[in-house]
């Protein structure tokens, strides 16, 4: 089977440039704020996730929820850059070829951890901050039918970039609200076509000094 | 300027495009027939991937049709290629038999002879009446250079023999205690006293004719006269007894022999009692007794003509039946089955390699019925009766033959006083026995019959599989359950599915890899415990 070309890798990888690069330039022409104290923190968060392929959406039609873990090095008082775990499990049955109608369907389940580097920059001193980041993540995934029982599993790069805010409960304790994009291949799927197992998240989480 | 100077100025263009064009005349489009060597499964594939197509397969080598601009690419596969014809041209091409050193008689002059391989000649024939110049005995094949030979004789054939169920003896012994030698004996006198039957004779006609009349008098025989022209202005008729099976009639046995004759007089005598009328009194004798019986397959019993100019008459079948797409999963051709000499009384049982399994399964069924050795020759050179014309359609095929030198053969003394009954009604007796079992005697309990099949395949992102629903009618009598067997080719080697019998009359295969296709049959089993035959396959998606 021929494959086709992954072209929409290059805008999310000029999103990841330029994410790292503007924070870079508008922290040297910004006064320096004030800091928060630790270089490293880690943060949790969770979150609802909607798949942006129509095929995965028909599939694995039942609510998924992320979950992630971050750690992370503040480099500059506004700049973060961070290494996350991100757990994505989805639920749903087989569905039928198109020429067929009704009879039986399938459990099946897919599970995606998502090995993430990222950046991060966060405009502003006050309580609420709006935030930017992006990165490139290697997503391993495993598909099965648990009754049958059958298996698949792969591995691919793919990016993500992320947009949102930031409030400051304490000093070094800020509870984080992000709009999370990921584009994540997943090669050819059953029916001929590429697959792509990224999707929107709306996450929640919390974040932490530690050192 | 001088007339002479300006017509060698346009001249020169004009030739140098004329000598382009004669040169990609000769060398580009210029067909070829080719001799390569070695011949194997590889070397086929090889010529086939060099753009050549093998019109016929030997033991040593094959015949080749191929451009000349093909040649090259041919040599590169690192094949002995040797022009040996011209596929286009006006002479015709037949492989010859004999074992003479010598084999043609008198000047090359319309008549060109190559060796092959050992006995087997190819002959480049512009003289019509060439078969004057032969040399006894001599056994022809006409080659049809228009014609590939389809990758179906190139492939190892499906394992039908597993597919047919286990032999059962029952059935089978009371058709072959019913085979008469004094009916194969009345039947050869009465080919034999139509004094010749050299194809396009008015005698050989008659004998058609009487054939015809022979099947027509059976009941449950669709019988009919299959004519042909062959060698541009002669005709003949194959005969032809149909006896349509019960189950699956879409498949095929077939037995052969061939009813025309010939000698070194053979426009005048030509009494062929060995070759063939023993061949033809045996399928006669079988079309008797095989109509008496239901099977689950088709019988076809085939009077072949022509054979003895080069196979004409079955050349001409066997090219319609794979034109029409016929399932023909058997041929028994008989040529000469009377003669056993004095020591041996051994019948060869000749085969190529796709129809190895033939050549086995025929000995099996007929060894426990005949007081004669059957021996197995898988052989591709053997290509001079009319089991050859199958194969070169794909179609598995054998040849039963006395292995034995007949002094009368292709004689006017080739007459019934020098055969040996006996050793012909064994013949008989083991050709009918396999042709019976290949054909499946309808047992008790009846297969089920109406098997339908339809497939769906579900589809999560990465996995797909089939699930296949079967159902059935129910069989006949007292029915204790259903058996489910599936293949992953037609006829195929089946596996059994269901551990017990099951009393329903569907059932559902689950988890199937969706680009295979699978086929299904059902058997029936009865409250003694007794399974039926196969009932009819059929393909998973047939009724989607
Ligand atoms: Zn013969």
């Amino acid at each position: 089977m021929i494959r086709t070309t992954e072209k929409k890798p290059l805008p999310a990888a000029a999103l990841l440039l330029s994410a790292l690069l503007l924070p870079t330039l508008a922290a040297r022409t910004m006064a320096a704020p004030r800091p928060e104290g630790s270089q490293l923190f880690a943060a949790v968060s969770a979150g609802y996730f909607h798949p942006l392929s129509g095929e995965v959406r028909a599939i694995y039609d039942r609510p998924a929820w992320p979950l992630e873990l971050q750690l992370g090095w503040r480099v500059q008082p506004r700049l973060d850059l961070y290494a996350a775990a991100r757990f994505l499990q989805l639920e749903g049955k087989t569905i039928l070829g198109a020429t067929q109608e009704s009879a039986e369907s399938y459990s099946v389940r897919l599970q995606l951890l998502a090995l993430r580097l990222g950046a991060g920059f966060c405009a502003g001193n006050g309580p609420i901050s709006p935030c930017l980041g992006a990165g490139i993540q290697y997503g391993f995934f495993k598909e099965e039918w648990p009754a049958v029982p059958l298996k698949t599993n792969g591995g691919r790069a793919g990016v993500f970039a992320a947009a949102g805010v930031r409030l400051r409960l304490a000093r070094s304790l800020h509870l984080v609200t992000l709009m999370d994009y990921s584009f994540q291949p997943g090669g050819l799927g059953s029916r001929g076509k590429q697959v792509n197992l990224g999707g929107l998240s709306l996450t929640l989480g919390v974040r932490a000094g530690i050192l | 300027m001088k007339p002479w100077k300006m017509s060698r100025r346009c001249l020169a263009p004009i030739l140098i495009l004329a000598l382009v064009l004669a040169a990609q005349a000769v060398v580009g489009e210029n067909l070829l027939l080719l001799k390569v060597s070695p011949a194997s499964p590889r070397v086929v594939d090889a010529v086939a991937a060099a753009g050549g197509r093998v019109v016929q397969e030997l033991n040593t080598c094959l015949l080749v049709r191929a451009k000349a601009t093909d040649l090259p690419r041919l040599r590169g596969a690192g094949l002995a290629c040797e022009a040996v014809g011209d596929p286009d041209g006006d002479a015709s091409y037949f492989l010859m038999h004999s074992p003479l050193r010598a084999p043609v008689r008198g000047t090359e002059s319309g008549l060109v002879h190559l060796r092959l391989e050992e006995d087997v000649w190819l002959l480049v024939v512009r003289d019509p009446d060439f078969r004057s110049r032969l040399v006894q005995p001599f056994r022809l094949k006409a080659l049809w250079l228009d014609a590939a030979l389809p990758a179906a004789a190139r492939q190892p054939a499906p394992s039908r023999e597993r597919a047919l169920r286990p032999l059962q003896d029952n059935d089978i012994a009371p058709l072959v205690a019913a085979v008469s030698s004094d009916r194969l004996r009345a039947d050869i006198q009465s080919l034999q006293d139509f004094k010749t039957r050299f194809a396009s004779t008015a005698e050989c006609e008659a004998a058609g004719d009487f054939l015809l009349r022979r099947f027509q008098e059976l009941a449950g025989v669709q019988a009919y006269a299959d004519p042909f022209v062959f060698e541009s202005h002669y005709a003949s008729r194959n005969i032809v007894a149909v006896i349509p099976g019960q189950t699956d009639p879409g498949q095929v046995v077939l037995a052969c022999a061939h009813y025309d004759s010939t000698s070194n007089n053979r426009y005048v005598a030509a009494p062929g009692a060995d070759d063939n009328a023993s061949g033809t009194a045996a399928i006669l004798e079988m079309t008797r007794i095989l109509a008496g019986a239901k099977f689950d397959f088709t019988i076809t019993l085939l009077c072949v003509s022509a054979e003895e100019w080069g196979l004409y008459g079955s050349a001409h079948y066997a090219r319609q039946a794979r034109a029409q797409g016929a399932d023909i999963i058997a041929v028994v051709n008989l040529d000469m089955i009377a003669f056993p000499g004095t020591l041996k009384r051994e019948l060869d049982v000749i085969g190529n390699y796709n129809s190895t399994w033939l050549a086995d399964r025929f000995i099996t069924a007929a060894a426990p019925y005949v007081g004669i050795r059957l021996d197995k020759v898988i052989n591709s050179s053997l290509t001079w009766s009319d089991h050859s014309s199958f194969w070169d359609q794909g179609y598995p095929a054998l040849c039963g033959i006395e292995d034995s030198i007949n002094p009368y053969y292709h004689r006017t003394t080739d007459t019934l006083d020098k055969l040996d009954l006996g050793f012909a009604l064994d013949a008989t007796r083991g050709a009918l026995a396999a042709v019976a079992d290949l054909a499946q005697p309808l047992s008790m309990p009846a297969p089920p019959s109406g098997l339908r099949a339809r497939s769906q395949v579900s589809f999560s992102l990465f996995l797909s599989r089939k699930t296949v629903y079967l159902d059935w009618h129910a069989a006949a009598g007292t029915i204790a359950g259903y058996h489910v067997y599936r293949a992953t080719e037609p006829h195929g080697a089946y596996a059994r599915l269901t551990g017990q019998p099951i009393a329903a009359r569907a059932f559902t295969d689950f988890f199937l890899l969706p680009d295979q296709a699978y086929y299904y049959v059902v058997t029936a089993v009865d409250s003694e415990g007794r399974e039926s035959n196969y009932s009819q396959e059929v393909r998973d998606d047939q009724d989607n």
